[in-house]
């Protein structure tokens, strides 16, 4: 939790608040470039599977590397950007299905239509991929970034506890709870 | 490696695949390069000055660290010392318990609310590995901790059997009493008859004069145990389920999810719909008998026929010690906004103005984590606008306050 929200595209091309505009180190813009080319396709990707929409995740990611850049001369430890700019990334998709969601509810639409993968995804998945993407797509926020943290990404739990600002012990029961419900909903999807 | 597993892992490498390596757009920074160079052609003569500046900058925090030190609180600002902050400190309890999870074992950390300063920490004693809750009875001076044994698991699905052993094995409860006097945490094991799987255990309040202890139970119970003999009595929501819920407090990294009136009669609860995000808050009647949740206890607020607003961004709800009003964070739908709202408990319609005052336009926020007896000062997290920081503070007439040093995270720290 312990993670700034994502910021809009718009807001990032005002002046940082870390400093003015004519006075930001050409260090920072330095080092986050070098750290969204090592990084930018992993954390796509990341957001792809969270999102299914890679025009989507593509913005998620950039509002997270402008975050990052307009708080770098605030990072007491910049040895732990990549930490900070997933945990952005992963704020971002909230925000993005949150959207998603919200505007379902006032257009009145389907949730499977709001969560399912673009056009452009369905035509390179198959089906039952997109159907288990679309069920890890409706659990609950934690539940799903959990799942994919620890699924996707390999990542530890001790990881898993700082990207998400919850305990290790809270990780545990997550995932468990998040793999028994994905198997519900995947059941239910085929029935 | 069960099927769900290796059927998500499949899904999830597929998606990632479509994004080929290299493909990444090119990264839009602000464009600020050329400002520095205009800056640097425009102000040549500045750099000698520099070092002057840097004296000056490190006398500059000098003078603000002996400020700190010596209790002196600062404005928001980083001005001086302003009344609204010194009687924003002075109107919530003067010391925290924080659970550290980055440090192995955790730790829980006894701070100071003002300055941020660790007071007292302690660990849990083996074999226990991590505090998983902390809660705080009201006389800042007892606090419950629930601890588990905690083994480090592998990354990825190598580590199922030590995380099946995690998350069976029942946790314990410990008081800790801290002496302000001497500075000093002293941890007592509880006995606590009823075994709680560590997964089981969704979160817990200790009533006020710290006698029971209230814990929520996934996926929609609650249970009070007298501290002093052990025994128990349990409310259980009808029909619920793990799967598809209801359950009580909500499925985010969130706030406590119940919190006690002063009297030690009332619990209130969030309740959450399988649609996610809080349908309602819940008010139990603890003097009823054990049996049914949906019986005991009455609806507070009901979120469902508010339209304009929705409970988040994350969704806590505290009833104040008084009983008259229930705090949470809402979220108007069009257009957007986040804010503190406090609703009457027994209307369950939204107070105005609220007694803690607006939430300022430059605060988000995320959760409501202590309340005075009438809510009319408030201790919430968020982002603050500006800065685009985390922050924890003090909500107070309308004035946020923002506290140094204070965790960040929701679940895990208690006034």
């Amino acid at each position: 939790m312990g993670i700034p929200t994502r910021t809009s595209w718009a807001g990032a091309r005002r002046s940082g608040p870390g400093w003015a505009d004519d006075e930001a180190p050409a260090e920072a813009a330095e080092a986050v470039a070098a750290l969204y080319g090592a990084h930018a396709v992993g954390l796509i990707r990341l957001a792809v599977v969270m999102l299914g929409d890679r025009a989507a995740a593509e913005d998620v990611v950039q509002d997270a590397f402008c975050g990052l850049y307009r708080r770098w001369g605030q990072l007491a430890d910049t040895a732990k950007a990549l930490g900070y700019v997933r945990a952005c990334t992963l704020n971002g998709c909230r925000s993005e299905l949150r959207q998603r969601l919200r505007a379902q509810r006032r257009d009145r639409q389907a949730p499977a239509e709001v969560l399912a993968v673009s056009a452009e995804q369905a035509v390179l998945l198959g089906e039952e991929h997109q159907q288990i993407l679309q069920a890890l797509r409706r659990l609950p926020d934690r539940q799903r970034e959990a799942l994919v943290l620890r699924f996707y990404l390999d990542l530890t739990e001790p990881e898993i506890a700082v990207s998400m600002g919850i305990s290790p012990g809270t990780v545990k029961s997550t995932t468990s709870r998040g793999l028994a419900a994905l198997g519900r909903l995947i059941q239910e999807a085929g029935r | 490696m069960t099927s769900t597993e290796e059927r998500l892992r499949a899904a999830a490498r597929a998606a990632a695949d479509t994004v080929p390596p290299g493909s990444a757009p090119p990264l839009r920074l602000p464009d600020v390069q050329p400002g520095r160079a205009r800056w640097d052609q425009r102000h040549r003569w500045v750099r000698a000055l520099v070092p002057l500046a840097a004296a000056a900058a490190v006398a500059a925090v000098v003078i603000a660290s002996l400020a700190l030190t010596r209790g002196v609180p600062t404005s928001s600002s980083g001005g001086a010392a302003s009344p609204a902050r010194s009687a924003a400190l002075s109107s919530v309890p003067p010391y925290y318990v924080a659970l550290t999870s980055a440090a192995t074992p955790a730790q829980a950390v006894v701070r100071s609310t003002a300055t941020g300063a660790v007071v007292a920490t302690v660990k849990p004693p083996r074999p226990y590995g991590e505090f998983k809750f902390v809660t705080a009875a009201a006389d800042d001076r007892t606090f419950i901790l629930a601890a588990q044994r905690w083994w480090p698991i592998a990354s990825g699905t190598r580590g199922l059997t030590a995380e099946h052993r995690d998350n069976t094995t029942p946790v314990v409860f410990f008081r800790l009493r801290f002496d302000p006097a001497t500075q000093t945490a002293r941890l007592t094991l509880l006995h606590v008859p009823r075994k709680v799987p560590a997964s089981s255990l969704d979160g817990m309040a200790v009533s006020p004069d710290g006698s029971r202890l209230a814990l929520a139970l996934y996926p929609a119970q609650i249970e009070v145990i007298t501290i002093a003999t052990g025994s128990a009595r349990q409310w259980a929501w009808p029909g619920a389920v793990s799967s598809a819920g209801p359950w009580v407090g909500n499925s985010k990294p969130s706030g406590q999810p119940l919190s006690w009136t002063a009297n030690g009669r009332t619990l209130a609860f969030p309740l959450t719909s399988e649609s996610g995000g809080i349908t309602w808050v819940m008010l139990l009647n603890i003097s009823s008998p054990g049996g049914s949740l949906q019986s005991a206890a009455r609806r507070g607020v009901s979120f469902l026929g508010l339209g304009h607003v929705k409970p988040g961004p994350v969704g806590n709800a505290l009833i104040t010690p008084d009983g008259t009003r229930i705090t949470t964070i809402t979220t108007q739908l069009e257009p957007s906004r986040a804010r503190v709202t406090e609703f009457s408990a027994r209307t369950g319609q939204p107070v105005s103005p609220p007694p803690a005052g607006a939430t300022p336009g430059t605060l988000t926020p995320w959760s409501v984590l202590w309340t005075d007896s009438s809510g009319s000062t408030l201790i919430v997290n968020g982002i603050r606008t500006g800065p685009s920081a985390a922050v924890t503070g003090i909500l107070r007439r309308g004035r946020f306050t923002p506290l140094p040093g204070a965790p960040l995270a929701t679940d895990n720290v208690a006034w």
